[in-house]
């Protein structure tokens, strides 16, 4: 005979793993891209614009400086680049990697990031150097070649603001790419976000976590976040966007993939979404 | 070696969970023959499988992908994780024990005409690094510069370290009494 996996040992199995998956927090080049369409939180995940000598202005945003010009060379495989001699505060790298021909290549960091895996494909985005840390590594499929570029960068998160009131306001405290634990401590009491009508403004922190959470407090377990995803397949949240006083509303910030058919306020009213907003 | 494969593994990778049910899916029963030839027991086996998938998951960072598939480096955690049970499923215990284990009436025996007995058991003898390589090229039927990809050595060392465990193998298969791991005749 031959021997197959027990079928209801793997189907527990396998319902572990897909709700360990979905738990677990999404990697940099993943985790925003649920809320284009609806609004972009400030500062993250918009690695395009890292070229320029500053990010993102405002409190808690990046000041990152080239150091140095970037080094660049076209790799084939996994290889290891010599960044050269490290310049005086530099603590980042702005990366940016093409396919030149079909096949993945990976950023390496908390987790892999694919960085392309097509010919052609580009992407690019500022990453933390460890103390001493002169190389830096791409991961790739055997044969595959790629262009990259790699340049020092000094990275500074700027200071939050905080209001009239005693509230705290800014840019989530990340690693440069968007990396890190979402402790609280690490989220001001509003949150930089863009709203669908592109003003600038501020959520309230609370909000965010109920929109994140797919209209209600934090899951408790994989076993209910993944219901949770179930059930509010085809829905958006929608969450007030205010000035930095946290009073004054400006727009408003949906979370939802774009693809949402139905908004849901936090009063528990809907309207219908227009282009997943 | 499927695309659908390294597909499935991006996709997962980004935080896609029911694309990594498709990885498992795809790679479940392997694994879980291999472990076979590995361990004593069906439910150890079973524990191993699991194991490897939760070791997938947890160092995906470091999975080394071989033409398109994510099984190569499977086979090998799970040689490892096999070779040392308690420790490597300690990490997993509470889950492994929450998981339904069927009272097998088979004798892991009975499942292993995947491969003879004979040969079976003379792989529990290699040292782990040869397992690995045998595993991959000789049992699973990857090819040597992949298998040395998935290890990580080059491929004229996989080459030179296969001969050598070749004829170990030879040797513990036709020998009366089992030669021990790196032990000489």
């Amino acid at each position: 005979m031959i021997a197959v996996l027990d079928q209801p040992f793997a189907a527990a199995l396998r319902d572990e793993l897909v709700a360990r998956v979905t738990a677990a927090p999404k990697p940099w080049w993943r985790r925003r891209p649920v809320l284009i369409g609806a609004g972009v939180l400030v500062g993250l995940g918009s690695a395009g614009a890292a070229a320029a000598a500053s990010l993102h202005a405002g409190p808690g945003g990046w000041d990152v400086v080239a150091l140095a010009p970037p080094v660049t060379a076209t790799l084939t495989g996994t290889q290891t680049v010599d960044l050269g001699a490290r310049p005086e505060g530099a603590n980042a790298v702005q990366i940016d990697v093409t396919c030149v021909t079909p096949g993945q290549v990976w950023v390496v960091v908390d987790v892999a990031a694919a960085a392309c895996d097509a010919a052609g494909q580009t992407s690019g985005s500022p990453f933390d150097l460890a103390p001493g840390q002169t190389t830096w590594t791409f991961t790739a499929d055997p044969g595959v070649t790629y262009r990259v570029s790699v340049g020092y960068r000094s990275a500074q998160q700027q200071p939050w603001g905080v209001n009239a009131n005693g509230q705290s306001y800014g840019q989530e405290k990340s690693s440069v790419n968007g990396f890190g634990p979402r402790t609280a401590a690490n989220i001001p009491d509003l949150v930089a976000v863009t709203a669908t009508n592109d003003r600038d403004g501020y959520v309230r922190a609370a909000d965010m976590s109920w929109a994140e959470n797919g209209g209600g407090p934090q899951p408790t377990s994989p076993a209910e976040a993944l219901a949770r995803q179930a059930a509010n397949v085809g829905k958006g949240w929608a969450i007030p966007v205010d000035e930095s006083d946290g009073k004054t509303q400006v727009g408003e910030f949906v979370v939802g993939d774009g693809n949402a058919g139905t908004i849901v306020y936090q009063d528990g009213h809907t309207r219908p979404a227009v282009g997943g907003r | 070696m499927s695309t659908d494969d390294a597909a499935s593994w991006a996709a997962a990778c980004a935080g896609d969970g029911e694309a990594f049910g498709r990885v498992f899916d795809e790679h479940r029963n392997r694994v879980f023959r291999h472990a076979l030839r590995l361990v004593d027991t069906v439910a150890d086996a079973e524990d191993v499988t699991a194991a490897a998938f939760l070791e997938l998951w947890r160092r995906r960072g470091d999975v080394r992908i071989v033409e398109g598939s994510v099984l190569p480096w499977l086979l090998v955690t799970t040689s490892n994780v096999a070779r040392n049970l308690r420790r490597s499923t300690l990490r997993y215990r509470r889950l492994l024990d929450r998981l339904p284990h069927t009272e097998h009436a088979l004798d892991p025996a009975d499942y292993l005409d995947v491969i003879s007995p004979g040969l079976a058991a003379a792989l529990k003898r290699l040292p782990t690094r040869d397992v690995e390589l045998v595993t991959l090229v000789i049992v699973e039927d990857v090819s040597l510069a992949d298998a040395a990809t998935v290890l990580g050595i080059s491929p004229g060392a996989a080459k030179v370290r296969l001969h050598r465990a070749r004829q170990r193998l030879r040797a513990q298969l036709t020998s009366p009494t089992p030669v021990p791991a790196g032990g000489t005749r």
